[in-house]
């Protein structure tokens, strides 16, 4: 057989017309790594959470972000997913040819409900990605309207808690169009972006910490007091500017907070009066109100407590003539103590992981806690604490 | 929303019980500080005296005591080195039930004054009427047997319980006790007389001296036999006690005794309560001090105090000492010489008071 040039031409445009691009393990394979990871959750024992909460912390000074915002409060890293997602569809296309018949993606936000309809081509190349959307293999069905797959876009794969949103494939049509891949109102990411725009801002959480406390009395053999609290509250966390406010329970271990009491009393001789109360343990209600600006995973706050003393646990003796005569402990007691006080603070507070915040938070009393001219030792006036912080949300709405 | 409710809900009621539900023992507090009650400031002779109760183990103590027989209304002040007691006797000591001191409606208290001779008090065998038909008189000083035989003296003003203890002729022994009085001022005085006759007809009666008698009670051996003022009794053969038991207006009790020999041998014994007592000096509501100065006695009524006395500020009550006893304040000023019986030295004392004294 005489090859012409014609013949040559023809074999070369026959084999372009019948050009199959076959489906490859490959392309899932391409698709599963863009794909985010899902996560382990963590085990939450106070040392290993305080230590990646530490180390978190640190790592937030050293690495800050950077890069384009995202626009409407749309979680960045969501909408680079997206972005990838559509960059794979386009090149799917460019293989594709004008005649193939082409379909329709119906993608609807679960809480939502609006649907936003997309023409995406049938080409054979593109099933790849149909089967990283339905875990299934189309072959060229007419309609897979039936086919319903949700995708889900973990909120801690996003590394927002309140970024949480399922998105549904409702259904994929066949129509005889062009590729709409280059249309200009491809709207999948703004889909997304509106979606993440309404994710939750209002939470209740519980909030446990422990620190140290400039102690009330400045001494030779300890300035600082171990400081536990626990508490409630309510926050309003938007990006940006909110607030919080709540309640907390806070206990100081002091050791150094010390009352000598003396008197003589003349009678038909005298009786000397000694009484010594020795603060263990005092116990103070706070009602944190703060204003948060919050980015990302991080927040920041500026805040200010009324404080309360509710309680103590006291160490009581008392001596006549130095004959101990009681010696006993007592709870609720406040001999020297003021009831009421002030503590602006700073505080910081990271998110690690979903509902679970890690925080630093420092403090200074702005009122005098103690009454100078009852106490034995010099008083410090308006001391500095801080305090490492877990909190937990525990609903949200 | 309904979630929020019900953990708003549980935060308030815990709170609410924290805050309610901790008992709080309320730690009461000392006493507060005062200043000194009993003080006594002033000089001691050239020293100079700053005591105060609490201070320097300083205590003050109170108590009424019985001094000879005669109530003696005290207080000291002072620790181991130096120490004041400045007490006061009671007064109208035969009265059944004394008065106290009226220490508020006195502006001055004197001091007792008792010189070393003679006795106060002082009976002799040998000036008895029937003294030839008694061998001997052992003395008996409340319950103390004296150390002279057959004469009985008494020093220091009291109320004492005396008795004879006589001894005849013939060696039968009798026994006769009497109250005898000394130094105090007495509120009544009277003889108990009596005559025996042939007829064992026994005659007594009371010669009142100072006071109205009241009523008389007459016993024989312990028996009460008549309640005339004249006692008209035939008495059989032996040795009587004879008793009265008289009354008078004022509230003065007196039991006197004597002994009767029915058998007219002689063996009589009279009252003596008061037959040979002198009242030189009269101790009523009168003060005695005492300072002890490292070990040493000082006293006030062992030296003239003629002209010194306790000039009384105020008296008010102050409360129970730990022996439940009426415990006043006497504040004052007080100008005394003492006198040690070591030493003829006379040293003043001047104090300014604030000192307890109990009463009963």
């Amino acid at each position: 057989m005489n090859w012409t040039e014609e013949d040559i031409d023809q074999l070369f445009k026959d084999s372009a017309n019948q050009l199959n691009v076959p489906f490859q393990e490959s392309y899932w394979t391409e698709m599963e790594a863009l794909l985010p990871q899902t996560k382990k959750k963590k085990g939450l024992g106070w040392i290993f959470g305080g230590t990646i909460a530490c180390l978190a912390l640190i790592s937030t000074f050293f690495f800050p972000e950077n890069g384009a915002e995202t626009k409407n409060n749309v979680n960045q890293t969501a909408y680079n997913q997206i972005k990838n997602i559509e960059k794979l569809v386009h090149q799917t296309a460019d293989v594709t040819t004008k005649n193939q018949s082409q379909e329709i993606i119906q993608i609807t936000d679960k809480h939502s409900k609006t649907n936003k309809v997309k023409s995406i081509t049938n080409d054979p190349q593109f099933k790849s990605f149909q089967k990283l959307a339905s875990s299934e293999v189309l072959d060229g069905s007419e309609q897979i309207s039936d086919v319903s797959h949700k995708f889900n876009v973990q909120e801690n794969e996003v590394a927002s808690p309140s970024q949480s949103a399922d998105y549904e494939l409702v259904s994929m049509q066949k129509l005889p169009v062009t590729p709409i891949f280059k249309q200009e109102n491809f709207l999948i990411s703004s889909n997304f972006k509106n979606n993440f725009s309404k994710r939750k801002s209002h939470s209740l959480f519980l909030q446990m910490g422990a620190g140290l406390s400039e102690s009330f009395m400045q001494t030779s053999e300890g300035n600082w007091m171990p400081t536990i609290n626990i508490g409630a509250g309510y926050q309003y966390s938007p990006q940006g500017f909110g607030f919080s406010a709540g309640l907390n329970l806070n206990t100081s271990f002091s050791d150094n907070l010390e009352i000598n009491r003396k008197s003589k009393v003349y009678n038909f001789g005298s009786t000397n009066y000694e009484q010594n109360f020795i603060y263990k343990q005092i116990y103070t209600l706070e009602l944190p109100v703060s204003v948060d600006f919050r980015k990302n995973r991080q927040t920041f706050s500026l805040g200010i407590a009324p404080t309360f003393i509710a309680g103590s646990l006291m160490r009581f003796s008392q001596l006549e003539n130095g004959n101990l005569s009681q010696d006993e402990y007592y709870i609720g007691q406040k001999v020297g103590l003021s009831h009421f006080g002030l503590k602006p603070s700073l505080g910081y507070q990271l998110e690690l992981t979903k509902g679970w915040n890690v925080g630093i938070q420092l403090s200074a009393q702005l009122m005098n806690q103690v009454d100078d001219s009852q106490f034995v030792g010099t008083i410090r006036n308006n001391p500095l604490s801080g305090q490492i912080t877990i909190r937990k949300t525990i609903m949200k709405f | 929303m309904f979630k929020f409710r019900n953990i708003a809900g549980f935060f308030t009621v815990a709170l609410i019980l924290i805050l309610t539900a901790c008992k709080k023992n309320e730690i009461i507090p000392p006493p507060g500080s005062s200043t000194p009650v009993f003080t006594a400031v002033g000089t001691f002779g050239n020293e100079v005296i700053n005591l105060r109760a609490g201070d320097d183990n300083v205590v003050m103590t109170t108590e009424s005591a019985l001094l000879n027989g005669i109530d003696f209304f005290k207080g000291s002040l002072g620790n181991e080195a130096f120490s004041i007691e400045i007490g006061v006797f009671g007064g109208d000591v035969d009265i059944q039930n004394p008065p106290l001191p009226e220490f508020a409606n006195q502006s001055t208290i004197s001091f007792a004054y008792l010189a070393q001779q003679p006795p106060l008090f002082e009976i002799k065998k040998d000036s008895l009427p029937n003294s030839a038909n008694i061998l001997k008189i052992d003395w008996e000083v409340d319950g103390v047997m004296q150390p002279f035989e057959d004469n009985l003296q008494i020093r220091d003003p009291g109320k004492y319980q005396v008795c004879a203890h006589i001894t005849f002729i013939d060696y039968s022994e009798k026994t006769l006790c009497n109250e005898v009085i000394v130094g105090f001022k007495p509120n009544a005085l009277f003889d108990l007389e009596f005559v025996i006759g042939q007829d064992h007809n026994l005659m007594a009666w009371i010669e009142p001296q100072v006071g109205v008698v009241e009523s008389v009670k007459w016993f024989q051996n312990g028996t009460q036999i008549s309640d005339m003022n004249q006692l008209n009794k035939y008495i059989q053969n032996g040795s009587h006690l004879i008793q009265a038991e008289v009354i008078f207006t004022n509230g003065v009790r007196s039991l006197r005794s004597i002994i009767v020999d029915a058998d007219l041998t002689g063996k009589n014994f009279f009252d003596f309560s008061q037959s040979c007592a002198v009242y030189p000096i009269e101790w009523d509501f009168h003060s005695k001090i005492k300072v002890r100065k490292n070990g040493i006695d000082y006293f006030s009524h062992i030296t003239p105090n003629a002209g010194n006395k306790i000039i009384v500020d105020e008296v008010k009550y102050f409360g129970l000492n730990p022996l439940g006893k009426q415990v006043y304040i006497l504040k004052g000023h007080v100008h005394v010489n003492l006198k040690s019986n070591a030493s003829l030295a006379i040293i003043p004392l001047d104090l300014d008071l604030s000192f307890g004294i109990s009463l009963k």
